[in-house]
């Protein structure tokens, strides 16, 4: 009796205790093997895993046959993803900084110390595109602490044509100067507020608006956050700074287009003495018009244990 | 007791919760209920069915598995192959024999043989090089040069581990 011999349900029990890189092995011996190995969606999952230098996810309730199909749909888009120049640009930068500063599309942009001009770099699409800084207009000296969100058209520099009110008040506040950090998710734009010199420590808060209508959709008082994260255009996750677990918030919508599930998603839950010190989200590359919603490839660092965990979807 | 025949005719008499270890025996003695009936094995030969009963016999009084318990959740989970002692030192045997046994446990339905049977190919594969797997298992290499050239470049990302 030879080992091929075995009937292959139960070749497969036995194919499942090996590690991904035993089973690239194991496929180089014998084309039985290799096409059980190939049809295998449990093996097939873990070695994607591997390649892909992630983990599963227990909590996620979706058959492996879908985590499969993700996996790869997003591991294919990253590999189609091919810059056509890379450039190191330096620029000197002319003005003092404040903390407001966002990389997107098609911009870099830093606020001024005096958080009354933003200052912006197009980002070149040819090589010799120019690099220089521009301007946006001077805002204007608010007559309280007030916060106030403007919104404008980029390329233009004028209301934006789909926003109801060019102008949001979000909040007076006897603190001036907050931290300010700003997403903008499809519909939504996600304000958190950070008050850091005060000792009164007073708490963060959250914002979130639906910028076309200018509804305020949510508010949260919370406790400090280091960093927050949009995992979906409905949800919104803030890292505390001290130990603990996340807080997720859901966005208020009509016609939620993911299930619970997303929530589990992310619920790793943190180990004692260790905490979020940074979330990142990139957005998935591949053609947009194909798949509107997002599919993130998700890493938290954690300060102590140094361990990223990468959460696909 | 129960008395079981195997394929070579041979009977083995044995305590009720030491074959009961096995899920086909046990569903059987409940559908035929109180009987002194045998129970033909045409599956097993006398030299597998004693070592099995050997393993029943040192497992007896142990939780047996729940039906189906946590399937979904073991499949993509991190299998460890470690065995204990004494199941180590029972299943070191001939590969012959290992796939006996591995077959004659899924036949009889006894879960707890059948992944000690599983891991222990398993070891064996681990760490060996295709040819040393070919060579230890008798497996003919059916592949042509560029089918193989194919596959290693299909797998590269796996080089640097």
């Amino acid at each position: 009796m030879n080992l091929l011999q075995l009937p292959p349900e139960i070749l497969l029990c036995v194919l499942e205790y090996l590690s991904p890189h035993n089973l690239v092995l194991c496929q180089l011996t014998n084309r039985q093997l290799r096409t059980l190995i190939h049809n295998s969606v449990v093996l097939q999952y873990n070695m994607a895993l591997a390649v892909a230098r992630a983990e599963d996810n227990p909590y996620s309730s979706a058959p492996l046959s879908k985590k499969l199909e993700h996996l790869r749909v997003s591991e294919d888009a990253w590999s189609m993803l091919k810059p056509k120049f890379k450039v190191e640009i330096l620029v000197p930068v002319p003005h003092q900084t404040s903390g407001i500063y966002d990389l997107t599309g098609g911009a870099y942009l830093l606020g001024s110390i005096d958080q009354r001009a933003i200052h912006y770099i197009k980002l070149p699409r040819k090589l010799d595109d120019d690099t220089s800084w521009r301007h946006q207009r001077e805002l204007t000296e608010p007559a309280s602490y007030g916060i106030e969100l403007t919104l404008r058209e980029f390329s233009s520099g004028q209301r934006h044509p789909q926003a109801k009110e060019e102008r949001i008040l979000v909040m007076t506040s006897l603190f001036k100067k907050p931290a300010i950090s700003i997403e903008i998710v499809g519909d939504h734009i996600f304000l958190i507020l950070t008050f850091h010199d005060y000792p009164e420590k007073p708490d963060d808060q959250v914002f979130i608006y639906e910028w076309w209508s200018s509804i305020l959709k949510a508010v949260h008082l919370t406790f400090p956050i280091s960093t927050a994260i949009l995992t979906s255009p409905e949800l919104f996750h803030a890292m505390p700074h001290v130990q603990g677990t996340h807080l997720p918030l859901r966005i208020p919508c009509p016609t939620p287009k993911h299930p619970h599930e997303l929530l589990r998603d992310l619920m790793h839950p943190v180990e004692a003495n260790s905490r979020y010190t940074n979330a990142h989200s990139e957005t998935f590359p591949a053609n947009s018009q194909r798949r509107p919603l997002i599919s993130q490839r998700l890493m938290l660092s954690r300060a102590q244990s140094h361990r990223n965990i990468i959460a696909h979807r | 007791m129960v008395l079981l025949v195997t394929s070579d005719n041979e009977q083995f008499n044995a305590d009720k919760d030491v074959v009961e270890r096995s899920v086909l025996i046990k569903n059987m003695l409940e559908d035929v209920g109180e009987s002194d009936q045998p129970i033909p094995l045409p599956n097993v030969s006398s030299s597998v069915l004693k070592k099995v009963l050997e393993y029943c016999e040192h497992h007896r009084g142990e939780p047996l598995p729940s039906a189906d318990a946590d399937q979904s959740q073991d499949e993509t989970r991190k299998r460890t192959t470690d065995i204990s002692e004494w199941d180590q030192k029972f299943i070191t045997v001939d590969q012959e024999m290992l796939f006996e046994i591995i077959l004659a446990a899924n036949y009889l339905d006894i879960k707890s043989l059948l992944d000690v049977g599983c891991k222990t190919v398993a070891n064996m594969i681990k760490g060996k090089t295709p040819e040393e797997i070919r060579k230890l298992f008798n497996i003919v290499n059916d592949f042509t040069p560029e089918e193989e050239a194919q596959i290693k470049k299909e797998n590269e990302w796996a080089e640097d581990r």
